[in-house]
């Protein structure tokens, strides 16, 4: 199976502060993989590792078989940040201009001139379900719609790997569950290949074929089913019950 | 034809402040956007002590403050980029630096106060065609900038990560629009002066901001209202016998105050669901 994502040993830190230490996993074509871990304890800096926006201090990262810095098919990458500030506060671009940026494919002179988005700007904003918002300026919209406008971005070029960091951080259960819903029909049926780091352990445990565990070092490394509240203890430093009750995956 | 117009001088200064009214909104969107606006305050100061050293040195003092400003905002970006230090700590040291450099220059120099003057609060009437050359030079440059480079320089205004990801060339695009930054300061001084550099930078932006919808529609409508209170604010001061910097600094002003009210009253009253 080809391994989109590969951490072989890596150690990143700053300033003396060791922010991940020796983590290796990997990411293979059509997972979902999801990354838990306690405030602090390196989930989003592994993101960035695999993005090339910090490099490590040791080891090696592999995005879709390259060093992240001599990376360049970006349009096969989608990447959803944390809630990005400047949307919340006056960023003035609507919707649309947000996710019509998801169409950049290198330097463009005639970009300014479009002032319609194309059919695949229209496309991806139906498939995020904010077609109807088009219009609104994004600093309007909710966390969650502005976190959906993201993910529609992200889908303009039809990317193979999404890569999402804390995406409903913010978001209120309904609109989680609407978000959650929307990466499992993106993983399943379109065979987007996922990484996500989350605080959201049930969604995980329900969604994630592939789970990474991380307190600056591994933890726990493997099927979301083979995850036991003992890990999950072994993580947080708390004792942990798993209890998951819904219609789609019976009981544990 | 107008009185205003039959002289050579109001001519050079209309055609100059409209070239500066419409470039530092351009440009200050995109400042605006990265919570850079005091950018053009540092680099204003930076300009002043370019301008200091150029008169000292008897060298020509716009190309001094070009060069000592184009210098600092690269500096500056480099710095911010880089993590070395926090933007606004960086902005913070290169104001007060030049400033004191400035002020030095001029204590142990004498003889040119009235130069500085000149530049601290704009001499707009006194623009040569070597300034209106100058400043065409630069428009063209900004005006290709902006528009080519649209797309990156938005998605750099909203995310430097995001942007990063998408495979654009961030600290490339931040670099030249540092640049350009100071260069538009620089000769924006000979319009409005140092201490008021910023004016149509920030607040044509800022009003902008409060009535447009989407990034484009919004550097266009900053870019007119720029244009309109560097000719308006002319057109007062012209009549009214006072400062060409302050007016057209007021002017700015006036326009804000009534595009805040123009969006109060589109948001509550027109169309109250949006």
């Amino acid at each position: 199976m080809e391994r989109l994502v590969e951490f072989q040993g890596c150690s990143f830190g700053y300033d003396g502060h060791v922010a991940v230490e020796d983590v290796t996993f990997s990411v293979e074509r059509g997972g979902f993989v999801a990354i838990l871990g306690p405030n602090g304890s390196g989930k989003s800096t592994l993101l960035r590792l695999a993005l090339g926006l910090e490099k490590p201090t040791r080891g090696q990262v592999r995005l879709f078989g390259k060093s992240p810095d001599k990376f360049r098919e970006w349009r096969r990458v989608g990447y959803v940040p944390q809630a990005v500030d400047e949307l919340r506060a006056r960023f003035p671009a609507t919707a649309e201009e947000i996710v019509s940026q998801g169409e950049y494919r290198g330097f463009d002179p005639t970009y300014v001139l479009r002032w319609r988005a194309g059919p695949a700007v229209a496309e991806a904003m139906k498939t995020a379900g904010v077609a109807d918002v088009r219009r609104k300026r994004i600093s309007k919209l909710s966390i969650g719609q502005q976190q959906r406008v993201l993910i529609a971005r992200s889908l303009v070029q039809s990317p193979e790997l999404l890569v999402l960091d804390e995406p409903v951080a913010g978001v209120d259960a309904g609109g989680q569950e609407h978000f959650f819903e929307l990466l499992r029909r993106l993983n399943r049926e379109r065979g987007i290949t996922i990484l996500m780091v989350s605080h959201d352990i049930g969604a995980v445990l329900r969604d994630a074929t592939a789970v990474a565990c991380i307190n600056r070092r591994m933890v726990f490394h493997g099927p979301s089913h083979e995850l036991s509240a003992r890990e999950l203890s072994l993580l947080y430093g708390i004792p942990v019950d798993i209890l998951i009750h819904d219609s789609m995956h019976g009981h544990r | 034809m107008p009185e205003i117009l039959q002289y050579d001088f109001m001519v050079r200064a209309f055609v100059a402040s409209a070239v500066i009214g419409a470039l530092a909104p351009a440009l200050g969107v995109f400042l605006f956007l990265r919570r850079l606006s005091l950018i053009a305050d540092t680099l204003a100061h930076v300009a002043l002590m370019g301008v200091a050293i150029g008169i000292a040195t008897r060298t020509f003092p716009p190309f001094v403050a070009l060069i000592a400003t184009s210098s600092a905002a690269a500096g500056i970006e480099h710095l911010r980029s880089r993590r070395l230090l926090p933007g606004d700590a960086a902005l913070a040291i290169a104001l007060y630096t030049s400033l004191a450099l400035a002020v030095v220059i001029i204590s142990a120099s004498s003889g040119f106060n009235r130069d500085i003057f000149g530049y601290l609060f704009g001499s707009v009437l006194s623009i040569t065609t070597v300034d209106l050359w100058l400043m065409f030079g630069l428009g063209v440059v900004t005006v290709g900038f902006v528009l080519l480079l649209f797309a990156e320089l938005a998605q750099t205004s909203l995310d430097s990560d995001l942007a990063r990801t998408s495979g654009v060339r961030v600290d490339t695009v931040n670099l030249v629009l540092a640049v350009l930054a100071g260069a538009t300061i620089t000769l924006s001084m000979r319009v409005v002066g140092v201490l008021l550099v910023g004016t149509l930078v920030v607040i044509p932006v800022f009003a902008a901001l409060r009535v447009s919808a989407g990034l484009r529609q919004t550097m266009a409508v900053a870019i007119g209202l720029g244009v309109l209170s560097a000719v308006v604010g002319l057109v007062i001061a012209f009549y009214a016998d006072v400062a060409p910097g302050g007016a057209i600094s007021l002017t700015a002003v006036v326009i804000m105050l009534l595009a805040l009210v123009a969006g109060y009253i589109r948001d509550r009253l027109i169309r109250p669901s949006s």
